[in-house]
């Protein structure tokens, strides 16, 4: 062993330079098994962090533009509008090879007649700003401009406005017809626009006033199909109060608008999912469950009778998660989502009226009681919620294109899907080949994309270190091997003319390769796991991954913590090291084997004819 | 004189994948203690070969060789060298980070002899050699030839072995150092009683020896007995 030791010595530079090699290649190795070890524990602890969702917007068919007449400006206004020779429906969205985790769903909400319950924001306090009234002008005029008027009666709840003078405008009309001061009129009027015209300029005020203007009394009913259900009777704005005008259809018509405002008093609306993750505001964090849990895959699948309450309305009416909820569903909304009707930072407005097709209010459809299994919460700042709404699983209910008040294409806020993480491409490519053209899909994936990406950098990296380590390696020991075993054969030969047996000539050969490379391996090793600590965090660039770079930008937690993630494993390190020591081993002792089964004479007047030294 | 190596009929064929190659064919001889045996012949006759099974290197394809009797199929080869046969070699063949001390001592660490003991016994042997005391110390390559190889003898009868093995021992000396080196392996011969068998081109080495033999094409004859 002396003798094998003292030649390895004996050329200390290069004995030197192999320790130096072993060390890179076995930090090579750790580094990259450590790298690759990280990456995928962080792909896999990660992958059921992250929800790939995507919403959906139909492109229309073609824009048509409509003109509305504005007396103010004595001009038309045109606005552009939409137009859909077909709307898309979720079967649209059924491609065969796509399988979705959740969805894809085009979502109602629902109005629920919930008199009974505290209303966070008591909408009567707007209950002046349509009304169904009798009045009549101060003096005749043409209503192509703010005149005054007299409200004599209102035929709704409210009766504050009787005996209010005011201004009036038959604003949209373009041929009004002439007020006479004499006549009584009726008309659903709204306070919409500010004053304007001769007669409020002449009144010497300093800022314009609020005016009201006749609104049409007509169904806004809708075919589950979208096809506008026509009304026979054709309303205008304004009508003269004659003897008998209530006995008409126009006039019992009237007479049904003027309560129905209070059905939207006491609504609250009620949305349908198959999971609050397509929910943008649950999705991004601007609202969570605070207590008790979220509807179960089951539940929603079933179409269990359970919901989550917001905070506000469970505070308001002393409801606690178990309690049940109240639903009585009168009208389906399919177009806006309920935040525009019911703004959570009150008030709210609506384009569509509660009456039915044969002109009295509409009335409740499905009637039933939820269970409350989470109450939830959301940031002043949210978007996508309306105000006290309550969610629920949209199997559970039955009539889901009842009473259709407003219809609308697929939207971002309405439509929407859960994919696997990492399949939008595959996903964008399979709804290519089926046309879906008149589709235009956004990805949301809270950052997902960004730290694969991440992660696949690492993995490449690992994958290329761990392979340059392992050539070098190989290498490298097949050199070692050549150094201190192949060029050695004289001498071993000699060994084994004196006596040594062939086992023990290996044995001392392969102990001496052994301790060369443990000197490399072992501080090649502690290295190793020094630097996979440096290089794992650097290349992630941080600590704490970022999702800013997700398409959402917002999300109540942005940051995903990765320095518990950074540990190396020192089994991985250890096994790197290993597996230098049986590369170094196995490859020496195939060498070996082939020399000492040479025979040693032979191989001495080999060694002569090629006049090595040993 | 007692015989102790003994060759019966030995043959032995090189077989590689190609082909077979008959070395040696049908040898019979004796060797026997206290005399020098010089083996001739022209390169790739077969003397190195049979110098090989002599050592126990290989065994015979064919015959019977046995020391003292004993089939050297049956023997540990390995201790057979260490502990009987010694073989000196044509280019010297000392381990050069080892001392000339130290070289002479190699046999009998493998033999487990206590240092000390194996260092006074090294001592004795090279001046049994008469190597200069001054050259112990020495490294191989910083003495001469012949002196090499007397520490080459050295190291192979510090096994204490009986047998003498020596492949062209005077291929790399002088005229002067081969002398030296004849007349030692016949001191140790025939004043300490060794087997020693040279396989040799030189006349020289084999005038001096006691019994001659010729070989060619594989086939052992007795020139000079």
């Amino acid at each position: 062993m002396k003798n094998y030791l003292k030649q390895m010595c004996r050329t200390p530079l290069q004995l030197l330079l192999m320790i130096v090699l072993i060390m890179i290649v076995t930090v090579m190795l750790v580094v990259g098994g450590n790298l690759w070890v990280t990456s995928d524990r962080l792909s896999k602890t990660y992958e059921d962090d992250f929800i790939t969702i995507g919403t959906v917007t139909q492109k229309p068919d073609t824009v048509a533009e409509t003109e509305k007449w504005d007396a103010e400006k004595q001009d038309f206004t045109f606005r552009k509008v939409s137009r859909y020779n077909h709307y898309a429906t979720v079967e649209d969205l059924n491609f065969p090879e796509v399988s979705y985790l959740a969805g894809p769903e085009k979502r109602n909400y629902w109005g629920s007649y919930v008199p009974e319950y505290v209303r966070e924001d008591d909408l009567r306090e707007y209950k002046d700003f349509v009304i169904v009234a009798e009045f009549s002008p101060l003096e005749d005029c043409m209503p192509d401009e703010s005149v005054k008027i007299k409200i004599t009666k209102v035929l709704g709840e409210s009766k504050t406005l009787e005996g209010f003078v005011g201004w009036f405008c038959d604003h949209y009309n373009r041929y009004p017809e002439e007020l006479k001061a004499d006549k009584t009129y009726v008309a659903r009027i709204q306070q919409r626009g500010w004053t304007h015209g001769s007669r409020w300029e002449e009144s010497g005020k300093e800022y314009p006033e609020l005016e009201y203007y006749p609104e049409e009394v007509t169904p806004t009913l809708y075919t589950p199909e979208g096809e506008r259900i026509e009304d026979t009777l054709g309303m205008q704005g304004i009508y003269e109060v004659t003897e008998g005008f209530y006995e008409t259809a126009a006039g019992k018509r009237l007479l049904a608008v003027a309560n129905d405002a209070s059905l939207y008093y006491d609504t609250q609306p009620v949305l349908g999912t198959n999971s609050t993750d397509l929910l943008m505001p649950f999705y991004e964090g601007s609202a969570w469950v605070y207590e008790g849990r979220y509807p179960t895959k089951e539940e929603y699948a079933e179409g269990s009778p359970v919901c989550l309450a917001p905070r506000g309305f469970a505070e308001n009416n002393g409801l606690s998660v178990g309690d049940k909820v109240m639903t009585r569903l009168y009208y389906t909304c399919p177009a806006d989502e309920a935040e525009w009707n019911f703004m959570i930072t009150g008030g709210g407005s609506y384009g569509f009226s509660f009456l039915g097709s044969d002109g009295e209010p509409l009335s409740p459809f499905e009637e039933k009681a939820y269970t409350i299994v989470g109450l939830y919460d959301y940031t002043p700042a949210v978007r996508g919620l309306g105000r006290e709404e309550l969610i629920v699983p949209i199997n559970s209910v039955e009539k889901k294109t009842e009473n259709i008040v407003q219809y609308g294409a697929m939207a971002d806020g309405s439509t929407s899907f859960q994919i696997e993480n990492g399949t939008v491409a595959d996903f964008l490519e399979i709804s290519a080949k089926y046309g879906a053209d008149n589709l235009i899909f956004t990805f949301y994936d809270r950052g997902y994309a960004a730290l694969t990406e991440g992660i696949r950098n690492l993995k490449n990296m690992s994958a290329a270190l761990f392979t340059m380590g392992l050539i070098g390696a190989v290498i490298l020991t097949l050199q070692i091997s050549h150094i201190y075993i192949t060029k050695q054969k004289k001498r071993l030969s000699i060994e084994r003319l004196l006596g040594m047996s062939g086992k023990k000539c290996g044995r001392i050969c392969l102990t001496g390769i052994l301790l060369l490379l443990l000197l490399g391996t072992v501080p090649g090793v502690a290295a190793g796991m020094a630097l996979s600590d440096r290089v794992n965090v650097e290349d992630t660039g941080e600590e704490k991954f970022n999702r800013k770079y997700s398409n959402l930008g917002m999300s109540a937690e942005t940051e995903i913590d990765l320095s518990g993630q950074n540990q190396n494993d020192p089994a991985v390190s250890c096994m790197m090291g290993a597996l230098v020591l049986v590369l170094g081993m196995g490859i020496s002792g195939v060498r070996l084997r082939n020399i000492l089964s040479g025979e040693p004479l032979y191989l001495l007047e080999e060694g002569a004819r090629n006049g090595k030294n040993h | 004189m007692e015989k102790i190596i003994e060759a019966m009929n030995v043959s032995y064929i090189y077989q590689t994948k190609y082909q077979k190659t008959k070395a040696l064919s049908e040898v019979s001889c004796s060797f026997e203690r206290g005399k020098v045996y010089a083996i001739t012949g022209k390169s790739g006759s077969g003397k190195s070969t049979f110098l090989s099974l002599l050592a126990g290197l290989d065994v015979p394809t064919e015959g019977t060789l046995s020391i003292e009797g004993q089939d050297i199929r049956k023997m540990n080869r390995d201790a057979y060298r260490l502990n009987r046969a010694s073989v000196i070699y044509q280019a010297f063949h000392l381990f050069p980070l080892l001392t000339v001390l130290e070289n002479v001592m190699f046999p009998m660490e493998l033999q487990h002899v206590p240092k000390k003991e194996a260092k006074a016994r090294a001592q004795e042997y090279l001046k049994k050699v008469d190597l200069p005391e001054t050259l112990y110390k020495k490294r191989p390559n910083m003495i001469s030839g012949g002196e090499q190889q007397r520490v080459a003898i050295a190291r192979a009868i510090a096994s204490g072995g009986e047998i003498l093995l020596a492949d062209e021992p005077t291929g790399n000396l002088d005229s002067q150092n081969e002398k030296v080196i004849v007349e030692l392996l016949c001191k140790l011969a025939h004043e300490d009683n060794y087997a020693v068998i040279v396989v040799t081109h030189n006349e020289a080495v084999a005038a001096a020896a006691d019994v001659v033999y010729g070989m060619s094409d594989g086939v052992l004859s007795v020139v000079r007995e």
